[in-house]
């Protein structure tokens, strides 16, 4: 079965994205939302990067762009509420990490 | 009323004196009363819910952990610990149940992993 | 439905629901007053019910809903006293509801 992930506060701030990673699995997809897309320019993003190479992972393109936070292409994909939504309908259920 | 027979995974994370706790065994209640097959899990601070000799009546809070004794009379026998947790913490597997299973990371995850609706408190 | 319980001359404070507020002022002798406000006559086999709906709630901090006290009686009495065919023809108003009140516990929180 698999899981979309969806991290909502700041790994600067709360242990919730740690807890995140441990249980995230390959074939699983990390949401960054709100606060959540701080954890981009943590240093735990990069662990992720390193245990599940070619896991997907997006981040609300606006609560980003809100918060100043600077994203490569490479690092995550920039989407819109609504894919979100869709998002949730191709996973066979969903943790809201917050 | 729920009809499919998904598998319900109730995901604690918050510490014994907070009030999501108490919600997430109310829910995991709920859903054993409508027979729901309902597993525990138990990761990050949610480990102390599990931890014995806690006495909340001290600050006046209804002892909710002894409730957690009748799960099996709602058919919820799978009760799961995150071992890392418990290190990372300092704590012993002494509990106040005892049926739970402490696993790693891993086993933790694809145990998770094997339900379909999955609610974290 | 009285919303007030009189024992030995005193008023044992109850909800509006005529749930004792406080279970530990509950005595055996407060049980059939507590029924008979629902017009109901305690018979051995209430009795039975009711002193195990108390006993649960001492152990477990809560009151049973029905599917779990019927579990937990199969446990003690059986499977003939652990159907809820069986427990409804004693409460017929809901055996998680009356016989909780008539063991001077709260009014069980989740309704089933």
């Amino acid at each position: 079965m698999t899981i979309l992930h969806v991290q909502r506060t700041s790994a600067f701030d709360k242990n919730d994205f740690a807890q995140c990673i441990a249980t995230i699995q390959s074939n699983d997809a990390l949401v960054l939302i709100d606060d959540g897309c701080y954890n981009l320019t943590h240093s735990m993003f990069n662990t992720l990067k390193n245990q599940h190479p070619d896991i997907k992972i997006f981040h609300i393109d606006d609560h980003a762009q809100a918060r100043a936070v600077k994203i490569e292409n490479s690092q995550s994909q920039p989407i819109a509420m609504a894919q979100l939504v869709e998002l949730t309908f191709e996973y066979d259920s969903t943790i809201t990490w917050q | 009323m729920l009809t499919s027979s998904k598998k319900i995974a109730i995901l604690n994370a918050s510490s014994t004196i907070n009030e999501a706790s108490k919600e997430a065994l109310d829910a995991a209640l709920i859903y054993g009363s409508y027979e729901q097959t309902t597993s525990l899990f138990f990761q990050g601070e949610g480990v102390r819910q599990l931890l014995n000799n806690q006495n909340v009546e001290i600050v006046s809070i209804k002892d909710y952990l002894k409730t957690m004794a009748a799960l099996e009379f709602y058919d919820i026998e799978n009760i799961y610990a995150c071992k890392a947790s418990l290190a990372e913490r300092g704590l012993k597997e002494e509990f106040h149940l005892d049926n739970v299973q402490v696993l790693n990371s891993d086993d933790f995850s694809k145990a998770l992993h094997q339900h379909q609706v999955i609610l974290r408190f | 439905m009285t919303t007030v319980l009189e024992y030995n001359g005193k008023v044992i404070p109850t909800d509006k629901h005529g749930y004792l507020i406080d279970f530990t002022q509950w005595n055996e002798e407060m049980a059939p007053l507590l029924a008979k406000s629902d017009n109901m006559e305690l018979t051995e086999a209430h009795w039975e019910i009711v002193r195990f709906v108390r006993e649960f709630y001492l152990t477990y901090n809560t009151s049973p809903a029905i599917r779990a006290l019927t579990k937990a009686l199969k446990t003690k009495f059986g499977e003939d006293k652990a159907s809820s065919r069986y427990l409804f023809r004693l409460f017929p108003d809901g055996p998680a509801k009356q016989a909780t009140k008539y063991a001077g516990l709260p009014k069980p929180a989740r309704c089933l």
